[in-house]
């Protein structure tokens, strides 16, 4: 284990029960990523994508292996701790940006904020930074329904980092944006990995959107690979 | 109060369906409100009855008469402090539909044994109890057909012919007595039981019950017992009763109104309990995405429970303060629904207490079955829908 890894996963293996059989999505899996790293995570449909950040996000346990972010194997946390270290760890962002529709983008992004000890005006104060580094204070009170699909997912990231997380996980965000909203987003992206040091990890099928990470991972038959599958 | 949009968010999701809810709950809980009140109209009377009072009837029923001499002989049972004769006139006013409650009674023992009960002006009490023909009524019936006092009044009976045998009677009106206990029925009105008896055709020396006043409210049951035993074997056996359990028979001849009450609201809350507790289950199955997501962000499950139970609970309560708010302008601006047959009707405070204490339970139970869903919820299953 590389002492300077903030995110190392060992021997991850990850079984999911289908009726009477058994699938092995993720098998002994190693994945050592360090503090403010940019990782764009590649693969086939079923190459458990998703299931890595899942287990990264705590919001899905190994069948065995530990994943150790920052000091701490989330593995070992309880379900109530995992839920109480993600609130406070992890940022999401959806590839359907998933804004609750009857609120504003000022009460979507204030969303996480309100697990938080903070007063309103602290949670304002927050928000707007948030909205802020996006660029859509302009568009603090309007509803998802008046916002295009490029500014609803640069809502969804203002709320991932609305409390200012280290690590921000991406799950296909240019996945249903035109070519210049998802170009758009990765540059908002990158400029969060370069100015703000934060570790992203983005889940893409797309080349172009994986090509503005700072590393490629794939995902094969279980295991992390640098190499494309040819 | 953080949380509030989020309640508001899911409840305003789906607006129509909103207000179908709100209005299924607003209909339920009128009907709760106004039956209670119809329900009050008709035991409102067992509460105003005085806990130290008795009534004595014809032991065959309450249709047959006593002597009036029996009066005395009532005064004389140890434990008896008043008793006045009392007879039921059956009249109405000018139209069959105008029927009120029109009692002959004794009004110095009437009056003295229901003290503090109305409010009245002495100098009309003092002008009601000289005047032979003079008559007593309650403010709502003298608003409700205009009267006041000085009018003379012709009632027509349908029981009792007078000595020039027709049913036209006259009376003046002496007083208008008030009262601030809304269970005391004001739609009545009183006149001397001497005037009726010698005016009346037949039937005459004759009462209907007697109403008596015991020294000891807690003897009334050996008081009825000596009364009755004295009775026992003569012309005119006697049964006694508390008034509370007279007035309670009395209205349960009519039928166990209680049952009905319970048993129409029964069908009512199943049904709305089926309605609305599948429009809410449907509605947070909908909602299971919002709830993946907020799951991810960093909500417990127990949490995103209970948001849901508090917005159960707040549609339930919303929808019920309509009902009963409904239901109490009903009561307030159109009155009586029978016109006149229930002698009091209001909705008392309490049922509005109750209505929203009830919908709050109703809530909270049409909420659970959304949190079952939701604890049950599985995070990466319903995050793999979602994505």
């Amino acid at each position: 284990m590389n002492s300077s890894s903030y995110i190392n996963a060992q021997d991850i293996h990850k079984q999911f029960s289908k009726g009477s059989e058994s699938i092995d999505v993720l098998n002994d899996l190693d994945l050592e990523i360090v503090s403010g790293d940019f990782i764009a995570l590649m693969g086939a449909s079923g190459s458990g994508k998703s299931t890595l950040l899942n287990l990264i996000a705590g919001i899905d346990t190994p069948t065995h292996g530990q994943i150790v972010i920052d000091g701490i194997d989330i593995a070992k946390l309880n379900d109530s701790q995992r839920t109480k270290w993600r609130t406070n760890n992890i940022g999401y962002v959806f590839q359907q940006y998933h804004l609750i529709s009857t609120l504003n983008a000022e009460k979507n992004v204030e969303l996480p904020l309100l697990l938080h000890k903070l007063n309103k005006t602290d949670r304002k104060k927050r928000v707007l930074a948030a909205l802020s580094l996006v660029d859509l204070e302009d568009r603090a009170h309007h509803k998802p329904s008046e916002l295009s699909g490029g500014q609803e997912q640069r809502v969804g990231i203002a709320r991932a980092i609305v409390t200012d997380p280290n690590i921000l996980l991406c799950d296909e965000p240019t996945g249903n944006l035109d070519r210049k909203s998802g170009d758009e987003i990765l540059e908002l992206l990158q400029g969060l990995n370069s100015e703000h040091n934060k570790t992203i990890i983005m889940v893409t099928h797309d080349p172009h959107a994986a090509a503005c990470a700072k590393r490629i991972l794939y995902l094969n038959e279980g295991k992390v690979s640098t190499k494309a599958l040819q | 109060m953080k949380f509030l949009p989020l309640i508001f968010a899911d409840i305003l999701t789906k607006k129509v369906r909103f207000i179908f809810i709100l209005a299924a709950l607003s209909i339920a809980f009128f009907l709760f409100a106004y039956l209670s009140a119809i329900k009050q109209g008709f035991i409102g009377g067992v509460d105003a009855s005085g806990v130290d009072r008795m009534i004595v009837v014809n032991k065959v029923s309450t249709f047959n008469t006593m002597p009036i001499s029996y009066k005395h002989k009532i005064l004389n049972v140890p434990g008896v402090l008043r008793v006045s004769e009392a007879s039921w006139f059956g009249g109405y006013y000018q139209d069959r539909k105008n029927t009120f409650p029109q009692y002959a009674v004794h009004p110095e023992d009437y009056l003295a044994m229901r003290e503090g009960e109305f409010e009245i002006d002495e100098e009309q009490v003092q002008a009601w109890i000289k005047d032979r023909e003079g008559a007593l009524i309650g403010d709502t019936i003298a608003e409700r057909f205009g009267w006041e006092v000085g009018d003379r009044i012709t009632l027509t009976t349908t029981i009792w012919e007078n000595k020039q045998w027709n049913n036209d009677w006259e009376f003046n009106i002496c007083g208008i007595a008030t009262t601030k206990n809304k269970n005391v029925n004001m739609q009545g009105m009183l006149f001397h039981h001497k005037y009726f008896d010698e005016a009346r055709a037949w039937g005459n020396d004759q009462v209907g019950w007697f109403t008596i006043q015991s020294k000891d409210a807690k003897q009334l049951d050996t008081i009825s017992n000596r009364i009755d035993d004295f009775f026992e074997n003569s012309d005119n056996e006697t049964k006694t009763s508390p008034e509370k359990s007279f007035t309670r028979g009395f209205i349960n001849q009519i039928g166990d109104i209680e049952a009905i009450f319970l048993s129409i609201l029964g069908v009512v809350f199943i049904t709305l309990l089926a309605v609305t507790g599948s429009a809410m289950t449907q509605g947070i199955k909908e909602h299971m995405s919002d709830i993946a997501v907020m799951s991810v962000i960093g909500f417990s499950p127990r949490f995103i429970a209970t948001i849901t139970i508090i917005e159960s609970v707040v549609v339930a309560l919303i929808g019920s303060s309509i009902g009963i708010m409904l239901a109490w302008l009903a009561c307030s601006m159109f009155g009586d629904p029978t016109n006149g047959l229930l002698p009091i009707f209001h909705m008392p405070d309490l049922v509005a207490w109750k209505g929203l204490g009830l919908a709050g339970l109703f809530g909270f139970v049409i909420g659970l079955i959304p949190v079952i869903l939701i604890l049950r919820m599985d995070k990466v299953q319903a995050l793999r829908a979602i994505n």
